[in-house]
Parts: C-alpha cells; sequence; structure tokens
C-alpha cells in the first residue's frame, strides 16, 4: 500500500508549431508591464528563435531590462550571484530562461536570492521558501532536462565540487514554452544525451520509493514516446516531428520526477557532472542501465512494469525475466544513440580517470537522489558500477 | 501533545540521546559523519543539537546539547514534538514528511539523511526506553 502521494503540477504548459515563440505575446500579456532579466548561454543567445522571443516580449509590453549570456554547461553558486547581481541594478521583477538545465536552474537559484536576500548556499533544503518569486518564464532548449515544471535546481558549488539542492514547490515555473523550433538546430549529439537524460528521469521516477499513480502515467507516457521517437530524431533530415515529440516527452519525464523524484542513477550522474565535469545527459546515458541492473534485484516488477507500459518489451510469464529484457532494451536504444552520434559509451571514452573514482564514490554517495532509491546501495556497490563502465 | 511541557521534552528526548551517544554502533557513525545537526520543536518548544565535529566532554561519540546554543548546525530541522516522537518510534515516512512540511530541513539534508540506516537500531531502543520510564504509551 502506497504510504502517501500528492500531485501538484501548477506551470502552465503552452506549445505549439514551430516559431511559437514568435507568436507568444498572449501567454506573456500577463507579464504586462514587467522588467524582464533573461538567463542564457553564449551560444543560443544568438539563435533567431531569441528574436522572436524578444518580439514577443515587446509586442506583450514587457521590457527586456537585462540579459545574461554566460551561463556554463554546470552552473554554481558564483554564476548565480554574478546574475542576482545584474538583475537587481536592473530592477529585473520577471526572470526568463531559455535554455538548458543548467540555463533553468540558475534561473530558479537567481529566483531566490533576488527574493529572498543573502547567499545561495543559506537556502539548501527542502521548503524552506518564505517569499513569493518572481515570475518566472522558461524556454527549454534541450529534450532532456524537464527542470521546466519541476520544483527542485541543482547548482554546483565549485568551493568543495558539490551541488547544491534547492527543493520547494515556490520553484516551479510561472510558464514553460514548448517551441519545436530550439530542438531543430541542435547538434545530434545534445539530442541523444539529453532524451537519455529524460529516459532516465522516467524510468527513474517509474522505480522509485515515492512512486504513485499519478506520476506513473507521465513516466510512462514520456519512456515510450523516447523509445518510439529517438532513432528518427538523430537522423540527419526528418526530425522535427520525432524531436518535437521528445520535446514533450522531457517535458512529461519532469511532471513525473517532480513527484517520486529520481534515483541512483542520478546519484552517480551528480557525482560524475561535479569532479569530472561530464555533461548530465552523457553521465545519466552512462549509468543507466548499471544503476536499472542494481535496482531489478529489489524492484524487477516495477521495472517489468514500465519496460511492458512504455511498449520496450511484451509481458512475459516471468516478471524476472521481462525486467531483464527490459534492461537490454534500454540498452539497445542506448547504444543505438551512443553509435549514430559518438557520444560516450564508457567513462574513459567521457575523460574520467581510474584516479577520480574515490571522489565519485563519496561524491555518489552523499547525493540526495539515493534517498529514493529502491534499493540501498554501499560505497562498494556504487564503485562496482563505476568500475564496470569505466572502459568497457 | 505527547510532551506535556519542555521539561518532559528535554527530559524525554535529551535523556534518551544522551544514551544514545555512547552507543558504539550508532555513536561511531554519527561521529565519523562529523555532521552537526539541530532540531527545533513546537508544542511543546525545545531545541536539541547534536555536534559530532568534536569531543564530547562526557566521552560519548558525539555532544548533546538541549536548549539554544551558540553553536551553528550544518543542518537544522524543524517539526513538532509529536512528529519527532513517532520519527524515534520509526513511524514516520521521512520522504514524506518532508514533503508534507511536516518537517522542514535547511541545510546540506542528504548528509543527516545518510545516517538513516545506521539509526534504525535506535527505533526500538526508543520504545524499550520509554517503557523502562513508564511511558510505553505517552500519548496516554
Amino acid at each position: 500500500m502506497i504510504d502517501f502521494f500528492q500531485f501538484y503540477s501548477p506551470t502552465r504548459i503552452v506549445g505549439g508549431k514551430p516559431g511559437l515563440l514568435g507568436q507568444l505575446a498572449p501567454e506573456l500579456a500577463p507579464f504586462a508591464g514587467l522588467r524582464a532579466g533573461i538567463v542564457t548561454d553564449p551560444v543560443l543567445g544568438t539563435m533567431i528563435y531569441f528574436r522572436s522571443l524578444e518580439t514577443s516580449l515587446a509586442e506583450a509590453g514587457i521590457e527586456v531590462a537585462a540579459v545574461y549570456q554566460d551561463v556554463p554547461q554546470d552552473s554554481d553558486v558564483d554564476v548565480v550571484h554574478a546574475v542576482r547581481d545584474l538583475f537587481a541594478a536592473n530592477r529585473c521583477d520577471m526572470i526568463i530562461a531559455v535554455g538548458g538545465g543548467s540555463v533553468i536552474d540558475t534561473a530558479k537559484a537567481v529566483n531566490i536570492v533576488m527574493t529572498h536576500g543573502g547567499e545561495l548556499r543559506d537556502y539548501q533544503g527542502a521548503h524552506i521558501l518564505t517569499e513569493t518569486l518572481l515570475p518566472l518564464v522558461v524556454v527549454p532548449t534541450t529534450v532532456g532536462t524537464g527542470s521546466e515544471v519541476t520544483m527542485v535546481a541543482v547548482i554546483a558549488d565549485s568551493q568543495d565540487k558539490r551541488k547544491l539542492t534547492l527543493l520547494d514547490h515556490r520553484l516551479s515555473p510561472t510558464l514553460a514554452v514548448l517551441d519545436p523550433q530550439v530542438t531543430f538546430s541542435l547538434p545530434p549529439k545534445l539530442v541523444a544525451a539529453t532524451a537519455m537524460d529524460a529516459l532516465t528521469h522516467a524510468l527513474e521516477a517509474y522505480i522509485d520509493l515515492e512512486h504513485s499513480p499519478f506520476g506513473d502515467l507521465w513516466a510512462v507516457a514520456a519512456a515510450d514516446m523516447i523509445r518510439d521517437n529517438l532513432a528518427t530524431a538523430l537522423q540527419p533530415e526528418g526530425f522535427a516531428e520525432a524531436r518535437t515529440r521528445l520535446q514533450w516527452a522531457s517535458t512529461m519525464a519532469g511532471i513525473a520526477f517532480n513527484h517520486s523524484m529520481v534515483g541512483i542513477v542520478h546519484a552517480m550522474a551528480h557525482a560524475l557532472g561535479a569532479v569530472a565535469k561530464i555533461p548530465h545527459g552523457v553521465a545519466n546515458s552512462l549509468m543507466l542501465t548499471e544503476g536499472l541492473q542494481f535496482n531489478s534485484e529489489e524492484v524487477a516488477d516495477r521495472i517489468a512494469d514500465i519496460g511492458v507500459r512504455a511498449g520496450f518489451v511484451k509481458a512475459m510469464v516471468d516478471t524476472s525475466a521481462t525486467a531483464q529484457a527490459t534492461i537490454a532494451a534500454v540498452a539497445a536504444l542506448r547504444a543505438t544513440a551512443c553509435r549514430s552520434t559518438g557520444i560516450p559509451e564508457t567513462l574513459v571514452q567521457a575523460g574520467v580517470r581510474r584516479d577520480q573514482l574515490p571522489l565519485l564514490v563519496e561524491r555518489a554517495c552523499e547525493d540526495g537522489s539515493l534517498l529514493y532509491n529502491p534499493r540501498q546501495a554501499t560505497d562498494d556497490d556504487i564503485l562496482q558500477m563505476f568500475e564496470r563502465v569505466l572502459d568497457g | 501533545m505527547i510532551f506535556r511541557n519542555s521539561d518532559e521534552l528535554y527530559d524525554i528526548l535529551g535523556t534518551f540521546f544522551n544514551q544514545l551517544k555512547f552507543d558504539e554502533e550508532m555513536g561511531k557513525q554519527i561521529r565519523n559523519s562529523k555532521i552537526i545537526v539541530q532540531w527545533e520543536y513546537s508544542d511543546p518548544p525545545g531545541i536539541v543539537t547534536i555536534d559530532a565535529s568534536g569531543d564530547d566532554p562526557d566521552g560519548g561519540f558525539y555532544q548533546v546539547i538541549l536548549g539554544p546554543t551558540d553553536i551553528k548546525p550544518e543542518v537544522y530541522m524543524t517539526m513538532k514534538a509529536d512528529i519527532a516522537h513517532e520519527f524515534w518510534l520509526g513511524k514516520v515516512n521521512l520522504l514524506a514528511a518532508l514533503s508534507r512540511r511536516q518537517i522542514v530541513a535547511k541545510g546540506p539534508i542528504p548528509k543527516a539523511l545518510k545516517l538513516l540506516p545506521a539509526i534504525k537500531p535506535a527505533y526500538s531502543r526508543y520504545a524499550e526506553f520509554l517503557a523502562e520510564r513508564g511511558r510505553a504509551d505517552p500519548s496516554v
């Protein structure tokens, strides 16, 4: 029997045909008269769709008061404080994020320090915010983060190579805009890595301790959509519909993991990001099947269940066999993604050194995601998983 | 309320924590974490701090401070005293309690929650402790 669950997804989600960002004035109208601070990265700020968004903002009566376009791959506390200073100096009273997970999480963190004061490190924790946050409009530009609909932000603290976790219902963005156009210019490598990130969100959300029937629906829909569309999305042409569906799936997976959180795969991926600077999607892709295999000893039924419901496998009489077939199907999908795009299949290929393993294990073991994992892991369990993926 | 007043809260929880700090298994793991955790209770009010960052003057594995202190905790949690009582009986789903704001936690929560497996034996010990003190059912 499930002990307790709740479903709460306050973010307004809008999507549609490619080019939606240029026709967004009606959705932006509630923010008329506000001064926007835009957070993005150096590449995205130059894209045509970014200009389209600026046009919509002007049409809606929103002034762009400041733009910060230097958010790195793994944003950290110093970046958050720099953006806060810029936006405060320009009296911004709404925030717009255009980018992947790092950009969106930076915007969420900036929202905290702008409205609550002090330093970001003061706000680590769960549901401790007390003030109303600024309106936050989010345009996800990858097919993996899910952060556009979650109450979570993860920001690196480069001082001690750890990640700060900020969790509060108030962090959920006000509006998420899914314009398929933003995915069309993504390099296939990024599509593959971020789609594997979204698949990890869906699978971990489904098998985690806090899963619920409501979250399950979103996890299944997301996993099914990714399975069905990933290969086509990686083709050199004819990918528009498939990438559009991956974008939806990413947001659906975000809704799923916003409720049941993630697990051991993310614990290891966060460590890989913090210690070895491995991009988050690549890190999840590297560790996904290891995490599923580890958990199959505890929750074979759940792995088998999502495998069948999301179309990875047909149900077999034996639950364990169905779970193993699901893991094999996920591994095959991952292999297709890796081999067609060149994203790493081993930790060594990703640039991890053997001498980094002890710190990787230490960081993974203290990651909050482990709390939601259905099977308790020891340091040695995690070391063995890293070892198996180290060099194939 | 499980505890009639703050004195009773400190008497029960304080004495219990001060016994636990000599436990070889749990105490060692808590000391190895070097963590400083503070719980602020309401109904009735009370503050309990566990400081595993240094030596305990009593020779335990960590120091227990009852009441306000200048020590700055790494992890700070607030909850009703009844929830704390239920927690030490092993009856609280911590993840759900955090989600429902029955427990509000500030700081690097994972560092504290990592100790959960280590302190599991404390749940039965708390029940035994209450029974020894004639408080098997403190809600009565």
